[in-house]
C-alpha cells in the first residue's frame, strides 16, 4: 500500500513525498472504481453464466447448463453466424477503402480535400437511429431494399470514418519522406507501397479493422431497421430474447462474445506493445 | 564530364517562384555544395533533380540522359535525406540492401556488398540493430550506405548533417568527404552552413530567391564575392558606399579616399565595397599602423572575446566597421579606445548591390 510505504521510508504527512504518495494512491484508487463500474457488471453476467438458477438467486451452484442449451439454441446460433459474417466482411471491405480513403487524403491533393475530410466527421457524431432511419427510407427508395446486402452496406458506411481517422492518423506519424526514400533507392511505386507504406502502416491498418469489426458486431439500430424478417444479428437476437424474458442463455454468449474480444485486444497489445511501434525510428 | 546538367530550369509553386531560370554543371566526381538561406530555392533545386519536383521550363540531364518525365526509381540516384528516413521496421542490414532486393540482386552478392558497405562506413556488426536502437551518427552513417550500395549515378544530400551536434558535425563532414573522395561520386548536397560549404564541397553555388547569385570554388566565391548578398551569406563582410574618384578610387567614410583597382572610372554610379572582417587590421592611435594604403580613424564600440580570436566594433564616422583579429595580445582593445582600421586595396572588393 502506497500509504505504508510512506510511513516506513519515513516521510512526515504534509511532505512533498507523503502528499505525492497520497495523490498517486487517491488516482490509483478513482482508476479502480472506474474499472469496477466497468468491469463489474460484466464480470457478475459472466459468473450468473455458470449458475444454475434462472433468476440470480444465491448460493452459486455451479453449471454448464445454460452453454449446452446454447448450443442447442439455433436462433441464437444462427444469428450468430450473421453477425460474425458481416463483421468480418465489413473488416475487410471498411478497412481497405478507409486504408485507401487515408492514404490520398494524406498523401495526394486534390479537388475537394478539404471538404471531404470535413465531412468525415458528422457521421461519427449524428445518432444510429437517425441514420438507421435515413439509411432505411433511402435504401427502399433506391431499390436496395432490407438483407444481409443492406445490412452490410450500412455497417460498411458507418465504420469508414473510423477506419480513415485511425489509418489517417498513423500515417500522419510518419511523413513522405519514406517512401520517397524508397524510390530513391529505385522502388515502384508497388514495391515502396508493400515493402514501406504497409509494413509501417501495419499497427494502424490493424487497430483500424479492429475498430470496424466492433462498429459492426456491436450494431444494434443499423442492423434491427435494415434486417428483413427471419434474419438477424446476435445483438438484434439478444435485445428480443430480453423482451421475451431473460435467461442465463444470453449471460452464456455473452460470456463468450466478450472471452473472445478481449483476448483479441489483448493479442494485439501484445503484438504492438499499445500505441505503436515508433514509425520515426525513435528510442526505445 | 558533366554528371548533371541543369538548363534554364524554372519551377513555380502557384504564384511564388522556387527557381528561376537557374543553370548548373556539376562534373564528374565533384561534391557540390548548394548555400543558400530557407527559400532560397536550394532544396527545390536538389528535389528537381531527384525527381520529386517537375520544372515547368528547362531541362536537366544525369549522364546525359534527359530526366524530364522520367520517374524517380527509374533515374538511379541515391539521396540522404536530413531525418535519414531510414526504415523503422527493417534491419540495418535490410535498410542497406534495399536498393539491391528491389533490383533482384542474388541473395549472397547482396550479402557480400552490404558487408562490404557498412564496413567502408565503420558499421560492422551492426547487421541486427534497427534503426531506433542506433546514434544520430550512426542513422547518418546507414543513410549513406543506403545510398551509395546500388552504385547510383550521382549522390544527392538534404542537409545530411543538420540534425547532429556540433561536435558530431565536424568528425562526419571529415568522414563524409573522406567516402565520397573514396567512392568516387558525383554529389550534390544542400546546406544552409557556410563553414560545412567552403570546408567541404569542391564548388559552391549561392542561391538567393530561386536564383544562382554566383558559384565556383569556395575559395574564389568567398575571396571575390559578386554581390552583397554573396559576401554577407558566405561569411561576414564590410561594406562601404561612395562615388569614383577615377583611379581607383573612391570617396569612403567621412570623405576618406579609399583604394582598390577594381573600381570604375565612370563616377555617374554609387559603388560597393566589401572587405572580410579578418582582412582588416586594428592599431590605437598614436601607436605604429600596419601602412596599409586603406585606412580609417574610429571608435571601438564594442568588443567580443571569443578565445583564440576577438571581435571589434569600431564606429568610423557614420559607419560600422567589424575587425576579426587573432588573440596575439595580452590586453585586448577596451571599448571606446581611439584606433585606425586599416586594409590593403587588394583585399577590396568591388561588389554589385
Amino acid at each position: 500500500m502506497p500509504t505504508a510505504r510512506a510511513v516506513s521510508d519515513g516521510a512526515q504527512p504534509g511532505t512533498p513525498r507523503a502528499r505525492r504518495d497520497a495523490g498517486a494512491w487517491l488516482a490509483g484508487a478513482w482508476l479502480a472504481l472506474i474499472l469496477g463500474f466497468l468491469y463489474l457488471p460484466i464480470a457478475a453476467m459472466a459468473v450468473m453464466a455458470f449458475n444454475e438458477s434462472v433468476l440470480y438467486e444465491l448460493p452459486f451452484k455451479p453449471t454448464t447448463i445454460w452453454f449446452e442449451r446454447l448450443a442447442g439454441n439455433e436462433r441464437l446460433i444462427r444469428a450468430s453466424v450473421n453477425s460474425v459474417g458481416l463483421a468480418l466482411a465489413n473488416t475487410v471491405i471498411a478497412t481497405a477503402l478507409g486504408t485507401m480513403a487515408a492514404l490520398a487524403f494524406a498523401r495526394y491533393t486534390f479537388r475537394g480535400k478539404t471538404l471531404l475530410r470535413l465531412l468525415l466527421f458528422p457521421p461519427i457524431t449524428i445518432p444510429w437511429l437517425i441514420i438507421g432511419t435515413a439509411m432505411l427510407v433511402m435504401f427502399f427508395w433506391i431499390g436496395i431494399g432490407r438483407g444481409l446486402h443492406a445490412m452490410l452496406l450500412g455497417h460498411v458506411a458507418l465504420s469508414l470514418p473510423y477506419v480513415v481517422v485511425v489509418v489517417g492518423a498513423r500515417l500522419a506519424s510518419f511523413g513522405p519522406a519514406l517512401e520517397e526514400a524508397a524510390a530513391t533507392l529505385g522502388a515502384n511505386p508497388w514495391q515502396t507501397f508493400r515493402r514501406v507504406t504497409l509494413p509501417v502502416l501495419a499497427p494502424g491498418v490493424v487497430a483500424a479493422a479492429l475498430f470496424a469489426f466492433a462498429v459492426s458486431f456491436d450494431q444494434f439500430v443499423i442492423s434491427y431497421f435494415l434486417a428483413p424478417p427471419g434474419v438477424s444479428t446476435l445483438p438484434v437476437e439478444i435485445y428480443s430474447a430480453i423482451r421475451k424474458g431473460f435467461t442465463p442463455e444470453v449471460n452464456a454468449i455473452s460470456s463468450i462474445i466478450i472471452a473472445i474480444s478481449m483476448g483479441v485486444v489483448l493479442l494485439f497489445a501484445r503484438l504492438y506493445r499499445f500505441g505503436g511501434t515508433p514509425a520515426d525510428g525513435g528510442g526505445r | 564530364m558533366s554528371v548533371v546538367e541543369i538548363e534554364g530550369v524554372t519551377k513555380r509553386f502557384g504564384e511564388t517562384p522556387a527557381l528561376e531560370d537557374v543553370s548548373l554543371r556539376i562534373e564528374e566526381g565533384e561534391l557540390f555544395a548548394l548555400l543558400g538561406p530557407s527559400g532560397s530555392g536550394k532544396t527545390t533545386l536538389l528535389r528537381a533533380i531527384a525527381g520529386f519536383v517537375d520544372p515547368q521550363i528547362g531541362t536537366i540531364r544525369i549522364d546525359g540522359d534527359a530526366m524530364h518525365d522520367l520517374p524517380v526509381h527509374r533515374r538511379d540516384i541515391g539521396m540522404v535525406f536530413q531525418h535519414y528516413a531510414l526504415f523503422p521496421h527493417m534491419s540495418v542490414f535490410d535498410n542497406v540492401a534495399f536498393g539491391l532486393s528491389v533490383r533482384h540482386v542474388a541473395r549472397s552478392e547482396t550479402a557480400e556488398r552490404v558487408r562490404a558497405m557498412l564496413a567502408l562506413v565503420q558499421l560492422d556488426g551492426f547487421e541486427e540493430r534497427r534503426p531506433g536502437q542506433l546514434s544520430g551518427g550512426q542513422q547518418q552513417r546507414v543513410a549513406l550506405a543506403r545510398a551509395l550500395i546500388t552504385r547510383p549515378r550521382v549522390l544527392l544530400l538534404d542537409e545530411p548533417l543538420g540534425a547532429l551536434d556540433k561536435r558530431l558535425r565536424r568528425q562526419m563532414q571529415i568522414e563524409l568527404r573522406q567516402i565520397q573522395r573514396e567512392v568516387g561520386i558525383t554529389t550534390v548536397f544542400v546546406t544552409h552552413d557556410q563553414e560545412e560549404a567552403l570546408t567541404l564541397s569542391d564548388r559552391i553555388a549561392i542561391l538567393d530567391a530561386g536564383r544562382i547569385v554566383q558559384s565556383g570554388p569556395p575559395q574564389a566565391v568567398y575571396e571575390r564575392p559578386r554581390t552583397v548578398f554573396a559576401a554577407d551569406f558566405l561569411g561576414d563582410a564590410n561594406f562601404f558606399t561612395g562615388r569614383p574618384q577615377g583611379g581607383g578610387r573612391m570617396l569612403g567614410p567621412g570623405g576618406k579616399e579609399l583604394l582598390c583597382a577594381e573600381i570604375p572610372g565612370d563616377a555617374r554610379a554609387e559603388v560597393t565595397l566589401a572587405v572580410r572582417p579578418e582582412k582588416l587590421r586594428i592599431a590605437r592611435t598614436g601607436e605604429p599602423a600596419s601602412g596599409d594604403a586603406n585606412h580609417l580613424a574610429g571608435t571601438v564600440t564594442g568588443v567580443l572575446y571569443a578565445g583564440s580570436t576577438v571581435t571589434y566594433r569600431v564606429a568610423c564616422g557614420d559607419v560600422e566597421v567589424t575587425v576579426l583579429e587573432q588573440n596575439r595580445e595580452a590586453a585586448p582593445i577596451a571599448q571606446g579606445e581611439a584606433v585606425t582600421v586599416s586594409w590593403l586595396p587588394k583585399h577590396t572588393v568591388v561588389v554589385d548591390p
